[in-house]
C-alpha cells in the first residue's frame, strides 16, 4: 500500500508541474495588463512603470516561472496585484468555504443518490423507478444558478428557514448558510450518481450470490446493505471522484448566486483582473486538488474492491 | 435633482426623472429618526484600497467617501460645494492662491486635525508618484502651505476654475500624518485613520466591510447611525433576493429592468436618480472611415435611441445631448440627434463610402445591457449600409486593444464610466483637450484631437467667472455634438432599493453617498 501511494505520488508531479507552466503561459498569452486592471481608468506612466518593476513582470519570462516555482515550493505564491494582500492569506480564506461546500455537497448527494438508488434498483422498471428516473431528469437538466434562486425563493423567503445568500460567521454559521449552496450543488450530483448506482445495483441484484441469500431468508435490507452495495459502489465512486474534481473551481455559479467567496470566485476574478498571482495559486491548487481526489479515489475502490488490490 | 430645478430650462429633462422617481416615495429629512442602528447595504463590487490615494475605481471610493474628509464638501441637495474641513475660504482676485480656514476637527483616534495633516495629505495627491488616477486634474496645483495649524494655503500654477472640485475627490481626502507615519504605509492600508463620519471596523475581502460610527466626527450629533455593513453580492438577482429576504436595508445597482417590480415589493422603494454617466458607443476618429464627419454624424442619426432605451433601460434613461457626463454646466437646449435614416443615408452619401461599410464594435461579454445594444445597433445600421460585427472580449482583453488603438468602435456600458466630480472639467479635458493624451492616445482613447475644442477647454479652465465658464461649456457642448467624435446615446440614472423604514438616504450625482444622516425611521 505504501509503495503504492509512493508511486502514485511520484506521478503526481509532473501532472502538477504540467499544470501550473501551463497556467502561467496561458494567462500571460491573454491580451490584457494586470498593473492597468489594478490601477484604474486613468493611471500614470510612472505608476504603471513602478508596479510593473514591483511585480517583475517585465522579466524574461523563464526567470518569472523560476521565481513562481521558488515561490511554491516554499509555500509562499507571492503577493496579489490587485488586491496587495499575500496570495496565501487570499487561498486560506476562500479555501475555508470552497472545501466545506464541497464535502456538504457530498454529503447531501450521497444521502440522496443512495437510498434513491436502491429503491429504484429494486423496483427497476416499474412505477416507483420510473417516478425516480424523472425526478433526477428534472434535477439533472435544470440550470445551477436557477435551481438556487429557486431554492432562496422558497426557503429564504416564503419559509424564512436559511439566509438568502452570504457566508455567517461561527462554524454553526457556516453551515447553516452553506446548506441551501449545497442542496443545489447535490441534487445535480445525486442524479449524476443515480444513474450509475442504479445500474450497478440491478447488475449486482442479479448475482448469484444474492439469489443465494434471499433463499436462506435474508430480509432485503440486509441483502442490500451487505451483499448489493459495496459492489455497486466502484463504479460509483469513480463517477463521483471525476464530478469532484470538476467542483472544487466549477462551483462558481453557485458561489456566485450565493455570495460565498470561495475558490472559484477568487479564481474567475482573478482571471478577469488578469492577476497573474492569484490565478496561478489557484490553478495549482486545483490541480493538487484533482491529483489527490484522484488518488483517494483509487484507494477507496481498492478498499471496496480487493480484486483490484492485486495490482 | 434639486441641481436640475434650479435651472429653468431642465424642467422638461427634470420632469422625465420626476417621473421616474414617481416610482419611489421614499421622505427626506422629514422622518424622524430612531438615533443608532447598523445600516446593512448590499454591493456589487469590493473595496480593492481604501487609502484615498491608492486606485480610481468605485468600488474604493465610494467607500473612502464614509471615512475621510475633504476640504470642501459635495452635500445632496446642493449644486455648490459646501464646506467641509475648511469652515470658510477665500481666493485671491487674480485665482492664484486660495487660503482655507480649518474648523476644528477630529480623527477617529482623537488626534486632532490640523494643518500639518491638510498638507501631508494634500503633498501626496498632487504627487504623481503616489496619487496614481487624477494627476491630470491636479497639474495646475503648485504647492501647499501650512502657515499656522488651522491654515492651510493653496498656491497655483496657473488658474484653475474647478480646483475646488479636485479638492473635494476622494484623492483629496485627509489622513492623519501621525498615524501614517507611525503605523507605516502598510499597516495604516489595514487600519486608516480618517476624521470622516465612520472609521473601519473589519474588512473580509470579498464579503463585508464593516464601517463603525466615528465617535469623534465634527459635525453634532452626526452620524446618526451607529455604523454600516456593506455586504458584497455581485449576483444581481442574489442582491435583490437579499433585499426581498430584509436582510438587507439597500440592494444598489438594481437592474434596470427590474426596478418596477422590485418597487412593488412590500416595505421597499426604488430610488431612480440622475448620474453623471453616459452610454454610448465611443469610435476611433483616426480610423478610416470615421475619420470622415459626415459618416460619424451619418451613424448618430441612425441611431434609434428611444428604442434602446425602452429595450435596454426599460426608459429609465434620457437621450443624451452631449458627449460629455451631465455635469454642472450641461445645457439642456443642445439637441441630440434625432434618429432620421434619410439624413444618414444622404451624409454617407456625400462620404468616401456612400454604400456602407464594416464596423467591428468592441463590447463586454457577458454584460447583457450591451450585447442587447450591440444587436439593436446591428440590425439598425444595416439599414445604412454599415455592417457591424460584434467583438465581445473581457475587460482586460478589450482595454488593452482599445488604449493601443487596435479598434474602430467600442461600446461602452451603462455607469461604466462616470464623472468624478459633478464640474465638467474631468470630462471635458479627457476628451476634448488634446494636449494631454493618456496612454498616448488624446480624446481618452478615441484619438479625437481639435484644436478649436481644445482651446475652448483651456479658456474656460483658465477662468474662474462662472457665466463666461458656463458660456464656454455650452459652446462646446454644441461644437462636440456637432463633430460627434463618438455615438452618445442615453444618460442612465443609478437605480437603489431602499426600505421604506430607511430615511434620508439618496445617492449623489456622481454615484457615491453621505450617510451622515442616514436613519431608521422605526
Amino acid at each position: 500500500m505504501l509503495n503504492y501511494l509512493r508511486r502514485r505520488l511520484f506521478h503526481a508531479i509532473p501532472v502538477v508541474f504540467g499544470v501550473s507552466l501551463i497556467t502561467f503561459l496561458l494567462i500571460r498569452l491573454a491580451p490584457g495588463d494586470p498593473v492597468r486592471m489594478m490601477l484604474g481608468n486613468v493611471a500614470t506612466p510612472q505608476a504603471i512603470a513602478f508596479w510593473r518593476g514591483y511585480f517583475h513582470l517585465d522579466d524574461p519570462l523563464p526567470l518569472q516561472y523560476l521565481a513562481f516555482l521558488c515561490q511554491m515550493v516554499s509555500f509562499d505564491f507571492g503577493e496579489s496585484i490587485l488586491l496587495h494582500a499575500p496570495v496565501r492569506d487570499l487561498l486560506v480564506s476562500h479555501l475555508g468555504p470552497s472545501a466545506i461546500l464541497v464535502i456538504y455537497s457530498i454529503a447531501i448527494a450521497l444521502c440522496l443518490a443512495v437510498p434513491m438508488a436502491a429503491y429504484s434498483a429494486v423496483r427497476a422498471n416499474r412505477p416507483g423507478d420510473n417516478l425516480v428516473k424523472l425526478l433526477m431528469m428534472v434535477a439533472f437538466a435544470m440550470p445551477t444558478f436557477w435551481l438556487g434562486l429557486v431554492l432562496v425563493e422558497i426557503f429564504s423567503l416564503t419559509f424564512r428557514l436559511f439566509p438568502a445568500s452570504g457566508l455567517r460567521p461561527g462554524p454553526l454559521g457556516f453551515v447553516w448558510s452553506l446548506t441551501l449552496p449545497a442542496v443545489t450543488i447535490g441534487l445535480g450530483l445525486a442524479a449524476v450518481l443515480i444513474r450509475t448506482l442504479r445500474s450497478a445495483m440491478i447488475e449486482a441484484l442479479r448475482a448469484d450470490h444474492v439469489l443465494a441469500a434471499t433463499a436462506r431468508g435474508l430480509g432485503p435490507a440486509r441483502v442490500l446493505a451487505r451483499y448489493v452495495l459495496r459492489n455497486s459502489l466502484i463504479a460509483t465512486v469513480t463517477v463521483l471522484g471525476v464530478s469532484l474534481g470538476g467542483l472544487i473551481g466549477g462551483s462558481i455559479i453557485v458561489e456566485n448566486v450565493f455570495a460565498i467567496p470561495g475558490i472559484g470566485t477568487l479564481l474567475v476574478g482573478a482571471v478577469g483582473s488578469r492577476d497573474f498571482p492569484v490565478v496561478q495559486a489557484c490553478a495549482l491548487l486545483v490541480g493538487i486538488s484533482v491529483v489527490v481526489i484522484s488518488i483517494l479515489t483509487d484507494l477507496t475502490t481498492a478498499l471496496l474492491d480487493p480484486r483490484s488490490r492485486l495490482n | 435633482m434639486v441641481r436640475y430645478l434650479r435651472n429653468s430650462r431642465a424642467l422638461a429633462a427634470a420632469s422625465v426623472f420626476l417621473a421616474a422617481v414617481a416610482i419611489s416615495g421614499q421622505a427626506w429629512a422629514a422622518a424622524t429618526c430612531k438615533p443608532g442602528g447598523v445600516l446593512q447595504m448590499a454591493r456589487d463590487q469590493d473595496a480593492t484600497a481604501l487609502v484615498p490615494t491608492e486606485s480610481d475605481g468605485n468600488g474604493n471610493i465610494f467607500l473612502q467617501e464614509q471615512m475621510y474628509d475633504h476640504l470642501v464638501e459635495q452635500m445632496p441637495g446642493f449644486a455648490d460645494l459646501q464646506p467641509g474641513l475648511a469652515e470658510s475660504w477665500t481666493v485671491a482676485p487674480d485665482g492664484l492662491t486660495y487660503t482655507f480656514k480649518l474648523r476644528s476637527a477630529k480623527f477617529s483616534n482623537g488626534d486632532p486635525v490640523t494643518s500639518e495633516d491638510v498638507k501631508f495629505s494634500l503633498d501626496r495627491m498632487i504627487d504623481p508618484t503616489v496619487q496614481v488616477g487624477w494627476s491630470f486634474l491636479m497639474t495646475n496645483i503648485g504647492s501647499f502651505d501650512a502657515p499656522d495649524p488651522s491654515t492651510i494655503v493653496m498656491h497655483m500654477k496657473q488658474v484653475d476654475a474647478s480646483v475646488l472640485f479636485t479638492l473635494s475627490l476622494p484623492a483629496g481626502g485627509v489622513i492623519s500624518k501621525k498615524a501614517f507615519e507611525s503605523m507605516g504605509a502598510e499597516a495604516f492600508a489595514a487600519n486608516p485613520v480618517g476624521s470622516g463620519a465612520f472609521m473601519l471596523k473589519s474588512w473580509t475581502r470579498g464579503q463585508n466591510l464593516e464601517l463603525v460610527k466615528n465617535p469623534h466626527y465634527w459635525r453634532e450629533g452626526q452620524p446618526i447611525l451607529d455604523g454600516v455593513n456593506f455586504q458584497i453580492v455581485e449576483d444581481d438577482n442574489a442582491r435583490i433576493l437579499k433585499i426581498q429576504a430584509g436582510e438587507t436595508d439597500i440592494a444598489q445597482s438594481i437592474p434596470f429592468s427590474q426596478a418596477k417590480q422590485v418597487g412593488e415589493f412590500e416595505g421597499v422603494t426604488v430610488l431612480v436618480e440622475p448620474y453623471v454617466v453616459g452610454f454610448g458607443v465611443w469610435l476611433n476618429n483616426t480610423a478610416k472611415p470615421l475619420d470622415e464627419k459626415a459618416v460619424r454624424q451619418a451613424l448618430n442619426y441612425a441611431t434609434p435611441k428611444d428604442i434602446i432605451n425602452e429595450v435596454v433601460l426599460s426608459g429609465l434613461g434620457t437621450i443624451q445631448n452631449s458627449i460629455i457626463p451631465p455635469t454642472h454646466f450641461w445645457d439642456s437646449s443642445v439637441p441630440a440627434y434625432p434618429y432620421d435614416l434619410d439624413k444618414a443615408k444622404a451624409l454617407l452619401a456625400q462620404s468616401s463610402v456612400p454604400n456602407g461599410f464594416t464596423l467591428p464594435i468592441m463590447v463586454f461579454g457577458g454584460d447583457t445591457q450591451s450585447q442587447q445594444t450591440a444587436e439593436i445597433l446591428q440590425s439598425e445600421w444595416a439599414k445604412i449600409g454599415v455592417q457591424v460585427e460584434i467583438e465581445t472580449g473581457d475587460r482586460p482583453a478589450l482595454a488593452a486593444k482599445y488604449w493601443a488603438g487596435d479598434y474602430m468602435a467600442r461600446l461602452v456600458p451603462p455607469s461604466a464610466l462616470s464623472s468624478d466630480t459633478p464640474d465638467d472639467s474631468e470630462w471635458a479635458g479627457l476628451v476634448f483637450d488634446s494636449t494631454t493624451p493618456y496612454h498616448g492616445a488624446v480624446g481618452f482613447g478615441t484619438r479625437y484631437a481639435s484644436e478649436k475644442a481644445t482651446q475652448l477647454v483651456k479658456a474656460a479652465q483658465g477662468t474662474i467667472d462662472d457665466a463666461k465658464r458656463r458660456e464656454l461649456y455650452a459652446e462646446l457642448q454644441r461644437f462636440g455634438m456637432d463633430e460627434a467624435p463618438q455615438v452618445p446615446m442615453l444618460f442612465s440614472p443609478t437605480v437603489t432599493a431602499v426600505k421604506k423604514s430607511i430615511a434620508n438616504f439618496s445617492t449623489l450625482s456622481t454615484g457615491w453617498w453621505r450617510l451622515e444622516q442616514t436613519c431608521f425611521t422605526e
